[in-house]
């Protein structure tokens, strides 16, 4: 607000345009829809509009096994798989009161830090691009695709690893997995140091960043926002480290904060969180220790192939779990991962039958697309994309 | 009050009458409030720095159909200093209204536009109660559990045309398959 009435000469006519800055447009991460109301360049309103990527998956999780549902999820936050995955095989694990084994830990771990690295990374290269700083999404581009890799070898899927099972993993790492992922992290301090060089201290980039779409702690609390934003803002709110699960708390890593509230204070906080997920997956790396990757109960995980061909009572376990699937006991819990977006928060009704019967997502980018009608107010049409790109939405998690 | 039992407690003692029914489930304690009592409630509960549950972290709907359909409308508070959770419901028939909760929490407003979207929950006192994820135009509300998942019939050969599952649901007159 400040920037736009007082630093600049800019010609006001008090004249309303209305501009829709369309659900297909470059800039705005994903199918968001704005209708903003503009008097020359300033921001009278904004409203988000959303829904252009509503597919209805809470409703299709109720007609699905607990196997069925992990495709599903793990495509709404499509670049946090991984976390999504974790949440609700947490829910699911926290419900019948599994207890995963510490490999199956530890590697759930080193994927869910690799997501966040990967999309920490897009949303930087992404951002940058916004700016017309194409060489900062080439370099982001080309780490991700080394994580990229890593999540090919290991599943077979780049994005969606889908190897979540209650219980555990199904799939185990690969020979060179582990000098592979070593190799990346050796590497990838350069490139940060890269990116921080380019633009931490960019004349251009901290104009354009500071000072804009400032959301202070009241702001959070009564939008609940969560993750980077609610960090920028001062607040170290971290799910892995007041919530913890798989192991965090044993896992030395500090939460970045700062206390602008701006656009460049996330942008610090994101970058921070990259090097914090550098760490932890090396700490991670320390700890693998040869193990079984799922839990040994045949209720619920899946006998090994070996065993079929022997064992009767292994092929009747095998054909009622991929039949019909495991059955929670009935009840309702809440479980929350901290993905690289804020809290992803999975809210599990279960009537002790084979299907969910209610799943509900906490997404965290839902409320962050929601605060964006009161924070683009009194900026300039060319701060709107900057904001919204600092408050990394992604519209499958807000649309479901 | 440090626990969620003194919140509950102070809540009980502040407002009689106003929790019908309290639950807890692995850790997780669940109040039951009715509609009338609901915005006291949360009031009381939001109030700093006690019982301090500030944040409300999520508000969702979960749709039964018994003997009489209704919704339970779910309040996740999160309280920023201890990270205890509580966890309010309130049950609302097809054609109730709930009170809006917007004059707490600015940010319930999509929270409350996507529940009446889903499951056709009314707010009063909401700025603005349109559809957030479906088309404007849409009728019905997804969510809702007499609301069937799909409806595009399959087109086999022969002119043959199994019923749409909102007909079976509506017990129309039968045919030969059943789908």
């Amino acid at each position: 607000m400040s920037r736009a009435s007082n630093d600049l000469n800019l010609e006001r006519t008090g004249e309303v345009m209305e501009l829709n800055l369309g659900p297909q447009h470059p800039s705005t991460h994903g199918v968001l829809r704005l209708k903003l109301r503009l008097d020359g360049e300033v921001v009278l309103s904004a409203e988000p509009i959303i829904g252009y990527l509503h597919t209805g998956v809470e409703k299709e999780c109720e007609s699905r096994t607990y196997l069925q549902v992990f495709p599903l999820i793990d495509r709404l936050d499509y670049l946090s798989g991984p976390a999504e995955e974790e949440g609700f095989a947490a829910a699911v694990e926290r419900l019948m009161g599994i207890e995963v084994p510490e490999r199956a830990q530890v590697i759930r771990v080193i994927l869910l830090e690799l997501s966040r690295l990967a999309s920490h990374l897009l949303w930087l290269g992404t951002s940058a691009l916004e700016l017309n700083m194409s060489s900062v999404y080439m370099y982001c581009f080309a780490e991700r695709e080394k994580i990229l890799d890593l999540f090919e070898e290991m599943s077979g899927a780049r994005m969606f690893p889908n190897c979540w099972r209650v219980g555990g993993l199904v799939y185990d790492l690969e020979e060179g997995f582990e000098e592979r992922t070593r190799k990346f992290l050796r590497e990838f301090p350069a490139c940060w140091t890269d990116l921080d060089r380019l633009l931490t201290e960019n004349y251009v980039w901290c104009e354009r960043l500071q000072g804009v779409a400032v959301i202070d702690a009241e702001m959070c609390r009564q939008f609940m926002c969560t993750g980077p934003v609610i960090r920028a803002a001062g607040v170290p709110y971290d799910i892995r480290k007041v919530y913890p699960y798989l192991g965090y708390e044993t896992y030395r890593f500090d939460v970045p904060t700062q206390t602008a509230g701006d656009a460049y204070a996330r942008y610090l906080v994101r970058m921070e969180e990259m090097r914090g997920s550098v760490s932890l997956i090396e700490q991670a790396l320390e700890r693998l220790k040869p193990g079984p990757i799922i839990v040994d109960n045949r209720k619920v995980a899946l006998p090994p192939r070996r065993e079929l061909a022997r064992s009767m009572e292994a092929v009747i376990h095998q054909f009622k779990l991929v039949s019909e699937g495991i059955r929670p006991p009935a009840g309702e819990i809440y479980q929350c991962v901290e993905s690289a977006r804020g809290e992803l928060g999975y809210y599990l009704v279960s009537d002790g039958s084979h299907r969910p019967y209610r799943l509900r997502v906490r997404s965290p980018s839902f409320p962050h697309v929601e605060v964006l009608k009161k924070v683009l107010v009194g900026l300039l049409i060319s701060d709107v994309v900057v904001a919204i790109a600092s408050m990394d939405p992604i519209l499958g998690d807000v649309d479901r | 009050m440090k626990t969620v039992a003194e919140a509950v407690n102070g809540l009980k003692t502040e407002h009689r009458d106003i929790v019908l029914n309290e639950t807890e489930f692995m850790g997780e304690m669940t109040l039951e409030v009715h509609k009338t009592g609901l915005l006291d409630a949360l009031a009381f509960l939001k109030r700093t720095p006690e019982p301090g549950y500030e944040v409300l972290m999520d508000l969702t709907g979960v749709d039964y159909l018994g003997v009489v359909r209704r919704t339970k409308v779910v309040y996740w508070l999160h309280h920023p200093a201890t990270f205890q959770r509580l966890r309010v419901v309130v049950f609302v028939a097809r054609e109730e209204a709930l009170p809006s909760v917007t004059s707490l929490w600015e940010g319930a407003d999509w929270y409350e536009r996507e529940l009446f979207d889903m499951f056709g929950v009314s707010f009063e006192g909401h700025p603005g109660l349109t559809r957030l994820l479906m088309p404007d135009e849409w009728e019905g509300h997804p969510l809702r559990r007499d609301y069937p998942l799909t409806e595009e019939p399959v087109a086999f050969k022969h002119g043959v045309t199994p019923k749409v599952p909102s007909e079976i649901i509506a017990g129309k007159t039968s045919q030969k398959f059943i789908i």
